[in-house]
């Protein structure tokens, strides 16, 4: 009794303590004013024209700042082969017995799975169109084995494709940097052809398509390996409750 | 009625209200909570507040996504798209980190069947 409520006396003063800082937070944040400099970002706008791509923000990221994306592709890897590292050391030996999947799961799993995935590569692909592009796409694609997964956890992928398209996507990614850094002298020159009058159709803005299904496919492959280890992963919900 | 949200520093104001408060709701959860897990959640709520931040501040009444379509044939008046790309990078990197984060705290509960934080005391002799 008297331990519990000492706890509560604890998470007492801790909200008030939150809501203290949310305060004086908030205090300094009022102050700030809506301001009409010229930022990095009008610079981009006027030169986007030349990309040829329609969407801004993909131009942004896969062009302008296209080496931080490579960095943000090769902490995905690592992090990928850190889950893969630890999640499939030790495996619980007494493997447990998963009923039979339904017939109407099995069936309804499967259709839905196609519609998700030509949804992603729909994503993936109109990157350069519309909201969207290789990672919320290949995130897309990875839902589809996450739904097979619910719906049968015997289910297995198979990892030598998944490995043979993550490392054949990211180093097409590298070999397209270093062609542009060869033919145009920058890292990530855009040396297909990108006319602006194309703006606006699917194929159109030279490399940058070609990079975000690149990226796509990495994205996508990952997140199906991440995806795969945690629901095979049997201590989840000890480790929750514990 | 709802002309009223129609002004920059009315959304503003709602913005950053709105993101530090699950900003500190996520810091609440990190004081009061010893499961491993939840931490690592919490810490997830926070970014997200973060996200909102940045992405809510940017916007300003009157400006269109920068993207071009049908009728709008020039970047002109549209936000500002670095912002976005750089959130972009941002969700990516925290989903790597949460991932990770997650799966060395599973491995901790295989090794010592404990995620007690107050009881981690393995690098003390």
């Amino acid at each position: 009794m008297n331990l519990k409520k000492e706890l509560r006396l604890k998470h007492i003063i801790l909200s008030l303590l939150s809501s203290a800082l949310l305060l004086s937070f908030l205090g300094l944040l009022m102050q700030v004013k809506t301001n009409t400099y010229k930022t990095v970002g009008d610079i981009f706008l006027n030169l986007n024209m030349q990309t040829a791509t329609a969407n801004a923000v993909t131009s942004v990221v896969t062009f302008f700042r296209g080496i931080d994306t490579v960095g943000e592709v090769t902490v995905l890897f690592l992090a990928t082969s850190g889950v893969a590292l630890m999640l499939s050391s030790t495996q619980r030996t007494s493997k447990k017995v998963v009923k039979q999947e339904s017939f109407v799961l099995h069936v309804g799993s499967r259709l839905l799975m196609s519609v998700i995935i030509l949804f992603g590569v729909y994503i993936v692909i109109h990157g350069h169109l519309s909201p969207g592009g290789g990672f919320q796409g290949g995130v897309v694609i990875a839902t589809a084995f996450l739904l097979l997964f619910l719906a049968n956890p015997n289910m297995s992928l198979s990892h030598g494709i998944l490995t043979l398209g993550e490392s054949l996507s990211g180093s097409a990614y590298v070999l397209v940097a270093l062609i542009g850094l060869f033919k145009m002298n920058i890292l990530l020159g855009n040396f297909l052809p990108h006319p602006v009058g194309e703006i606006g159709e699917l194929v159109s803005g030279g490399i940058i398509p070609v990079i975000y299904i690149l990226v796509g496919i990495k994205v996508g492959s990952e997140m199906s390996v991440i995806v795969e280890y945690f629901i095979k992963e049997d201590y989840y919900k000890e480790v929750y409750d514990a | 009625m709802l002309e009223f949200f129609n002004d920059t520093q009315t959304i503003h104001f709602i913005i950053i209200v709105g993101s530090m408060s699950l900003f500190f709701i996520g810091f609440y959860g990190i004081a009061t909570q010893k499961n491993l897990v939840k931490i690592l959640v919490s810490f997830d709520i926070m970014e997200s507040a973060l996200f909102l931040f940045f992405i809510g501040l940017h916007y300003k009444v009157g400006l269109v996504a920068p993207i071009l379509d049908k009728h709008l044939k020039t970047f002109t008046n549209m936000v500002d798209p670095v912002p976005q790309a750089m959130i972009l990078t941002t969700i990516v990197i925290g989903l790597a980190v949460l991932a990770l984060g997650l799966s060395f705290g599973i491995e901790y509960y295989k090794l010592t069947g404990r995620n007690d934080i107050s009881k981690m005391n393995e690098l003390r002799d």
